[in-house]
C-alpha cells in the first residue's frame, strides 16, 4: 500500500490521459459506422453505371458526403466544428429563385412585378441588392365572367431565370392577359434608391415580343405562359396553346428564336374553353425543370392528375437543345411509394444516353410506422429510377440510418400537443446532383 | 527532479481516497440514476433519445457536484497546511526548489480533475450500454439507433464539452480546465499572502470562463456567428499563464507564510 501511495501520480496521470485519448478516437472513429448502401429493389445495379450520383445526408453537427459511381457507393462524414443551421431549399410558391449565390424574389402587385434580388450569407439570412420592375400585359376586361383580379398561369418566379450574371423575367400570364408581353433582360437599381433614379434609365432590354393575339377573343384555351427556361446559353419559353405544350428556344444576345418544339394532347385543369375531350388527364402547371447546361438537355416534370388513390403520375419531358428544339424522350411516371415528402424532399431528374434518372423522395404511409403519428416523422424513403424508352427498368433505394432519428417522436400523439421539430436534430438529403 | 517526484506523490497520496471514491460515484451513480428514469420506459412510451434521458436523470448536476466537491478538497489541502501543526512552514524549509512545492499542489489538483473527466466519460459510456439494452428489449429493436452512442456524444452540447471532437473546441476545453484550477490554487495563495488584489484578476477569470462555458453549452443557437473560439481559448491559457506566474513568485517569497 505504502509502495502505491509513492509512485500513483504519474500511473494515474497516464491511465487518465491514455482512457480519455482512446475514447476520443475510438468516438471519431465511429463516425463512418452508420449504414450506407445502395439497395436494388428492381432490375439490375448496371441501369446507374454510367451515371455519378452525389449527396449530403447531414444534421446540425455532421455532415456525410456520399458518392455512387459505377454503382458503388462510398461515403465519409465529416463532424462540424461548430454547429450549423439546416440549409436546404424546398420550393413553395412566393420562394425566391436561387441561382449561385444570388437569390430573386417576385412580388405581384397587380399592375406591378417588383423583382428584388438579394445575396446570400452564410448565417441564413440575405442581404437585398438590387431591385427592379416590370410592368404586366394588360388584362381583358369580361363584362360577364368573374372579376377575380390577377391571375398568372403560374406563380411569377417561373418567368425568372438567370444565365452568367444577366437575369431575365417573363410575366407568366394566364389566357385573360392580351395585347403583348414580352421577355426582358432586366436592369436592377440599387435596392433602396428608387426614388433618387430617373425610371428611363432603367428601361429593361426587350429581347422576344411574345403577341398574345389568342387571348383577344376569350373564346377556346388561348395562350398561356408557364415559364421561362435557361439551357446553357438558351433561353426557354413554355407556354400552352391550343391543347400543346410548346417550349421555344431563344438565342440569349439577339433574341431571335432558334425552334420551338410542340407535344400534343397537353391540357390543363379546369379552363374555360376547353374542349373537355374526357378520359385525357390533365397536366398541373407547376413543373420541374431539369437543365442540364452541359448536355443542352432541359427536362421538365409535370404532375398529372391521377385517378388512382395514393399513386403520383408525372410526364417527364425531355427537350434537346442542340439544335433548335426537339423533344427527345416524353415518359410517363407512376410512383406508388408513399407520399410526397413536403418538407425536404429530394426530386431529380435527368435525360443522358437515351435513358432518364430520376432520384426522388418519399415519406412512408402511416402503416410503415403506425408509433408515428404525426407526418413529419413517417420514415423517409429516397429512390433511384432510370427508365429506358419509357420503361422501368431499375429502381434501388439509398438506405441509411436516417429515420431512426425519429424514434424520439414515437408515441408521440397529437392530442398532447406539438413538439418542437428542428431539422438540426434530424438528419436530411440535400446537395443531390447528377453529375 | 527528484525532490519534486517525492513531492507530487506525496500531495497525491493525499487524495488517493478521495478521489477513488468520487471517481467511483462518477462511474457508478449515472447508470443508477439512469436506470430510474427509465424504469417506465416502454414500447408504448415517448423513448427520449439518450443523451436527453442523461440531463433528465441528473447526472449532468452530479458531475457538477464532484467537479465542485474535487475544488472544495483541494482548497481543504491547502489549508491544511496551516491548520493544525502548521506543516507549512516544514514545507517551505524543505530542500526542494520553491517551484516544486507550488507544481506538486498544482498538478495533484490538474491529475484529480483528470480522473473525474475520466470516470464521468466511463460512467457515460456504461450508462448508453444499459440504456440501449433497455429500449432493445421490446418493440422489436425499433427503438435502438444503430450508431447511437457516436451521435449522442456528437449531438449533445454536454458531451461535446466533456470530449470535444474538432481542434478548436479541445482547446477551449483545455483551457477552462487550466484556468480553473490554476485560478483556484492562486485564489487560495493570494489569500494566503494577503494579496488581496489578485481577486480581481480570478474575479475576471471566473467571468471568462463562465461566457466560454454558456456559449459551448449553447453552441446550436449561435450559428449565426460561427467562430473558432481561439480569441476566448487565448485568453484563458494567457490567464492561467498568470496564475502559474504570479503564484509561483507568492510561492517563492515565501509571502504566503
Amino acid at each position: 500500500m505504502d509502495k502505491i501511495k509513492r509512485h500513483a501520480a504519474l500511473p494515474a496521470l497516464a491511465a487518465a490521459i491514455a482512457i480519455i485519448v482512446a475514447l476520443t478516437a475510438s468516438i471519431y472513429q465511429a463516425k463512418d459506422n452508420g449504414s450506407f448502401e445502395v439497395r436494388d429493389l428492381i432490375g439490375s445495379r448496371e441501369a446507374i453505371r454510367d451515371v455519378v450520383i452525389r449527396g449530403e445526408l447531414r444534421d446540425g453537427v455532421q455532415r456525410t458526403s456520399f458518392r455512387i459511381e459505377e454503382g458503388r457507393m462510398r461515403a465519409d462524414t465529416e463532424l462540424f466544428e461548430q454547429p450549423k443551421r439546416a440549409d436546404f431549399y424546398h420550393y413553395v410558391p412566393g420562394s425566391p429563385m436561387r441561382s449561385g449565390e444570388m437569390e430573386y424574389f417576385v412580388q405581384n402587385e397587380s399592375s406591378l412585378h417588383t423583382i428584388t434580388s438579394r445575396r446570400m450569407t452564410d448565417q441564413g439570412y440575405s442581404i437585398p441588392v438590387g431591385m427592379a420592375e416590370v410592368v404586366p400585359p394588360p388584362m381583358r376586361r369580361d363584362s360577364n365572367g368573374p372579376n377575380d383580379g390577377v391571375s398568372l398561369a403560374n406563380p411569377p418566379e417561373y418567368g425568372l431565370t438567370r444565365i452568367g450574371d444577366s437575369v431575365y423575367y417573363t410575366v407568366p400570364v394566364s389566357s385573360r392577359f392580351i395585347g403583348s408581353s414580352a421577355i426582358y433582360e432586366l436592369k436592377f437599381y440599387s435596392w433602396g434608391f428608387r426614388s433618387g433614379i430617373d425610371p428611363q434609365d432603367y428601361t429593361h432590354r426587350k429581347l422576344a415580343e411574345i403577341p398574345l393575339a389568342a387571348n383577344e377573343s376569350g373564346q377556346g384555351t388561348g395562350i398561356e405562359i408557364l415559364g421561362l427556361e435557361a439551357v446553357g446559353e438558351r433561353l426557354a419559353l413554355i407556354f400552352a396553346e391550343n391543347g400543346a405544350l410548346h417550349v421555344r428556344s431563344y438565342d440569349v444576345r439577339t433574341g431571335e428564336s432558334l425552334g420551338e418544339a410542340t407535344v400534343l394532347e397537353f391540357r390543363l385543369p379546369a379552363r374555360e374553353g376547353d374542349s373537355g375531350a374526357s378520359g385525357v388527364a390533365s397536366f398541373y402547371e407547376g413543373y420541374e425543370a431539369y437543365p442540364d447546361h452541359e448536355r443542352s438537355t432541359l427536362t421538365l416534370n409535370f404532375r398529372r392528375g391521377s385517378s388512382v388513390a395514393n399513386r403520383i403520375d408525372m410526364t417527364a419531358l425531355s427537350f434537346g437543345f442542340a439544335d433548335g428544339v426537339e423533344l427527345a424522350d416524353r415518359t410517363d411516371l407512376s410512383f406508388s411509394d408513399g407520399d410526397e415528402d413536403t418538407y425536404s424532399g429530394i426530386s431529380l431528374l435527368s435525360y443522358r444516353n437515351g435513358k432518364l434518372y430520376a432520384i426522388r423522395s418519399f415519406r412512408g404511409p402511416e402503416t410503415e410506422q403506425p408509433r408515428a403519428l404525426f407526418d413529419i416523422v413517417r420514415p423517409k424513403h429516397l429512390y433511384a429510377y432510370v427508365y429506358e424508352r419509357s420503361k422501368l427498368i431499375y429502381k434501388g433505394e439509398i438506405v441509411t440510418d436516417l429515420n431512426e432519428d425519429n424514434i424520439l417522436a414515437y408515441n408521440q400523439s397529437p392530442y398532447q400537443g406539438s413538439f418542437g421539430y428542428d431539422q438540426t436534430d434530424y438528419r436530411y438529403f440535400t446537395n443531390m446532383a447528377f453529375e | 527532479m527528484k525532490g519534486f517526484y517525492r513531492l507530487l506523490n506525496f500531495e497525491f497520496a493525499k487524495w488517493l481516497a478521495f478521489i477513488a471514491a468520487v471517481c467511483a460515484v462518477a462511474i457508478f451513480a449515472p447508470p443508477i440514476m439512469l436506470y430510474r428514469q427509465l424504469k417506465h420506459y416502454s414500447e408504448y412510451a415517448v423513448n427520449e433519445r439518450f443523451e436527453e434521458v442523461y440531463a433528465s436523470s441528473g447526472s449532468v448536476l452530479l458531475f457538477l457536484i464532484l467537479f465542485a466537491l474535487v475544488c472544495a478538497f483541494f482548497l481543504i489541502t491547502v489549508y491544511a497546511d496551516y491548520w493544525g501543526s502548521k506543516s507549512v512552514y516544514t514545507y517551505l524549509t524543505l530542500p526542494v526548489r520553491r517551484e516544486a512545492l507550488y507544481f506538486s499542489k498544482a498538478a495533484a489538483l490538474v491529475i484529480g480533475l483528470l480522473l473525474l473527466l475520466t470516470a464521468q466519460l466511463i460512467g457515460i459510456r456504461l450508462g448508453y450500454s444499459l440504456y440501449e439494452s433497455k429500449v432493445a428489449g421490446y418493440g422489436d429493436g425499433q427503438f435502438v439507433m444503430r450508431n447511437g452512442y457516436f451521435l449522442a456524444m456528437v449531438r449533445s452540447e454536454f458531451f461535446r464539452l466533456l470530449l470535444p471532437l474538432s481542434f478548436s473546441r479541445m482547446l477551449s476545453s483545455l483551457g477552462l480546465l487550466l484556468v480553473t484550477a490554476t485560478g483556484l490554487y492562486y485564489g487560495a495563495l493570494c489569500e494566503r499572502s494577503r494579496k488581496y488584489s489578485g481577486f480581481v484578476v480570478v474575479a475576471a477569470a471566473a467571468w471568462l470562463g463562465i461566457r466560454v462555458l454558456g456559449y459551448r453549452l449553447n453552441e446550436m443557437s449561435h450559428y449565426g456567428e460561427p467562430t473558432g473560439l481561439y480569441m476566448s481559448t487565448v485568453l484563458l491559457f494567457a490567464l492561467s499563464g498568470y496564475f502559474v506566474w504570479h503564484g509561483l513568485r507568492l510561492v517563492r517569497r515565501g509571502a504566503i507564510a
